[in-house]
């Protein structure tokens, strides 16, 4: 009703607007409804017939069996540690390094953010041999230490809290300098409350982008027990003679998409706005 | 409830000379207010007493202790922003008692405190609210409730209510100067709004350029204006300054020539020589038939209870005087002034007042 009342008196352009964004999204849709079709269904009868997918019978077959196997379990787990603690870790370097930036005076306060700054320029792919190297000479591939750290200082975080920081009225935290807060007590008590909303984003993006993330994974960890689930599934995908069927592996796509899902259902306010740029005025 | 004592102090920001070598006492209990145009640096010297900017140098006492090099929570001052600045996230009730949370206050005490300031501002059903859901002038009484709870020495507030609309302003105003006698601390109140100045303070200092230009009582500071400027800058509509081309002394009292009249002020004439300034309040200049002043009505403004009338003399020179309520000038009419002697001000080439009035 509310959605019927909103369309009456909604000039033209709006409308075709509306229709055109409506269309998009069922585009955007179908791959995974295909995909979520295909899980469904028997693998021997998409052998068969691989336009099946949106006819009766489906089965979770393939659900029951991915339980049987181990291994995705372990990718699984790998992956919400790797993001998770990586999310943390770069929260925490990004909270601190832009307080530090935005709020307090230290000589060549300037140069090292243009400094830390400049890492935007830098393409992921282009330190990825000295970052190999590195960790090989701490003899620290296999790890979850080499799967994590990286990249817990990222310019963009650095810079998203710095902006976000800075936008803080200077006299809120005045007012808690004159109420006896010490300058730790002001960042953990006021500052950083007020950046929540910065912080959701940043944490959002991250998740999402360790979670995908493939390259670093797949050279760092050669040991299948240190796969990632994107490591892990391209394995066996590219194996795909000897796996189980195409249903099957598309029941292990949609579990790996699960954490995605769930995160977009929680955080819906905070990934809208982060993809809309708001959260950053 | 302590005085203030500011010596010599000195404020450069980069080589940009902010406030030069002023001094002030400030006594315990009293109410000061700071007035001046924007930018002379009322802000700036409150934010010293506050300890929120360093001073370059000068020393700074609040009671006996010397303050300067305290960090502002240990100075014993609470201070009232423009933007009020109250934590967004934390609800009325938290907003006050973060401060007290902070030196180990036990809770029950906060909890009194609290009820008490909400008590004197009327925040009972608010407590719970956040900063967002508040208006303006709510806002601005959970700014003085968190100032109260602490119990401080001395209130600072700068400029607290230009925020507010005129009805709220006024009631604001009072609130204030109630909270004052109620509570007997010293209160500092920064403002250019010099009706704020002139309602509320003991005490008014007229600051300009980072200087003091004068220090005195409301009506002082009206009626005995020390310098030029504090005359131009004290009283709506401003003091009518005329150039005086000639000067002669009758019985000891200056009478001076303005444009072909000849003007008896009550301005003692010894000692006062060279290019002088005849200052006039509009209230001092009323249309009357067989005053001395000619001049053509330009403006009328009635404001019900009298008329501002503006006029132009013959030489070209504006001025603004009196009329009664039912005043019936119009533009373009001829009109005379008489001006009352006893309340002429005289300004000499430095710029500093002499007056008809004596100190009282
Ligand atoms: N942090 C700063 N850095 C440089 N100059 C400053 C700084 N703070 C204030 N000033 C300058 O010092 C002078 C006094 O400023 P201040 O804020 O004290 O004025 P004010 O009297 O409070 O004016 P207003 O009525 O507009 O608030 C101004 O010329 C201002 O530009
Ligand atoms: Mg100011």
């Amino acid at each position: 009703m509310a959605t019927a009342g909103k369309t009456v008196g909604m000039p033209l352009g709006e409308r075709l607007a509306l229709i055109a964004v409506i269309l998009l999204a069922i585009l955007w849709l179908l791959p995974l409804v295909w995909v979520t079709g295909v899980s469904l269904k028997n693998n021997t009868e998409l052998v068969v017939n691989p336009g099946a997918v949106f006819s009766a019978p489906y089965t979770i077959q393939n659900y029951i069996d991915l339980t049987k196997t181990s291994a995705l379990g372990t990718w699984f787990r790998n992956s919400l540690i790797v993001s998770l603690s990586h999310t943390v870790l770069v929260l925490i370097v990004s909270c601190l390094a832009g307080y530090g930036f935005a709020r307090i005076e230290f000589p060549g306060r300037n140069a090292v953010f243009i400094f830390s700054l400049v890492g935007l320029a830098i393409p992921g792919q282009a330190i990825i041999v000295p970052l190999h190297s590195f960790f090989n000479a701490f003899d620290l591939h296999n790890t979850y230490a080499a799967l994590i750290i990286p990249g817990i200082a990222t310019p963009f975080g650095i810079f998203l809290m710095t902006a976000y920081f800075r936008a803080i009225p200077a006299e809120i935290e005045e007012a808690a300098r004159l109420d006896n807060a010490s300058r730790f007590k002001i960042f953990w008590a006021i500052a950083l409350p007020l950046a929540v909303p910065a912080m959701a984003t940043l944490g959002i993006f991250t998740f999402l982008g360790t979670w995908n993330d493939y390259l670093w994974p797949l050279i760092s960890a050669t040991r299948p027990e240190m796969y990632t689930l994107t490591v892990g599934l391209a394995a066996t995908q590219t194996n795909i003679d000897q796996s189980e069927g195409l249903g099957y592996l598309m029941a292990q796509s949609v579990f790996a998409g699960l954490p995605m899902l769930i995160l977009y259902i929680f955080f819906q306010k905070y990934v809208v706005r982060a993809v809309a740029g708001a959260a950053i005025r | 409830m302590s005085r203030i004592d500011l010596v010599n102090i000195n404020k450069k920001f980069g080589s940009y000379e902010a406030i030069a070598d002023l001094s002030l006492a400030i006594d315990s209990g009293e109410f000061v207010v700071f007035l001046g145009p924007s930018g002379c640096g009322k802000t700036t010297l409150l934010r010293m007493i506050a300890g929120l900017e360093a001073v370059t140098a000068g020393e700074i006492h609040i009671g006996d202790r010397r303050v300067e090099h305290l960090p502002p929570g240990q100075r014993g001052v609470a201070m009232v922003f423009q933007s009020y600045a109250l934590y967004p996230h934390m609800t009325v009730a938290q907003n006050m008692a973060f401060g007290l949370r902070n030196i180990g206050t036990e809770k029950s005490v906060i909890e009194a405190k609290i009820a008490e300031a909400a008590r004197i501002l009327q925040l009972e059903t608010l407590l719970d609210r956040k900063p967002g859901q508040l208006s303006g002038g709510q806002r601005q009484r959970v700014a003085i409730g968190r100032a109260i709870v602490k119990s401080p020495e001395v209130f600072l507030f700068d400029e607290p209510l230009s925020n507010l609309d005129a009805m709220l302003r006024a009631r604001t105003r009072v609130e204030i100067a109630r909270l004052h006698q109620t509570l007997g601390a010293t209160m500092v109140f920064v403002t250019h709004d010099q009706i704020e100045a002139m309602t509320m303070a003991q005490k008014i200092v007229v600051m300009s350029n980072g200087k003091i230009e004068q220090v005195g009582a409301p009506l002082d500071i009206y009626r005995r204006p020390a310098t030029r400027f504090v005359a131009s800058f004290v009283g709506v509509p401003a003091m009518n300054f005329l150039d005086v081309s000639n000067t002669e002394a009758v019985r000891g009292k200056l009478h001076v020539r303005v444009g072909e009249t000849m003007i008896p002020t009550g301005v003692p004439a010894a000692g006062l020589s060279g290019p002088l300034t005849l200052g006039i309040r509009p209230e001092a200049l009323r249309v009357d038939a067989n005053g001395t002043i000619a001049a053509k009505v330009d403006v009328v403004e009635r404001l019900g209870d009298k008329t501002i009338i503006h006029a132009m003399l013959p030489g070209g020179q504006a001025v603004v005087g009196e009329d009664g309520d039912t005043s019936a000038l119009t533009f373009g009419d001829q009109v005379r002034f008489s001006v009352d002697s006893a309340r002429t001000h005289v300004f000499d080439a430095a710029g500093r007042g002499h007056h008809a009035e004596v100190a009282p």
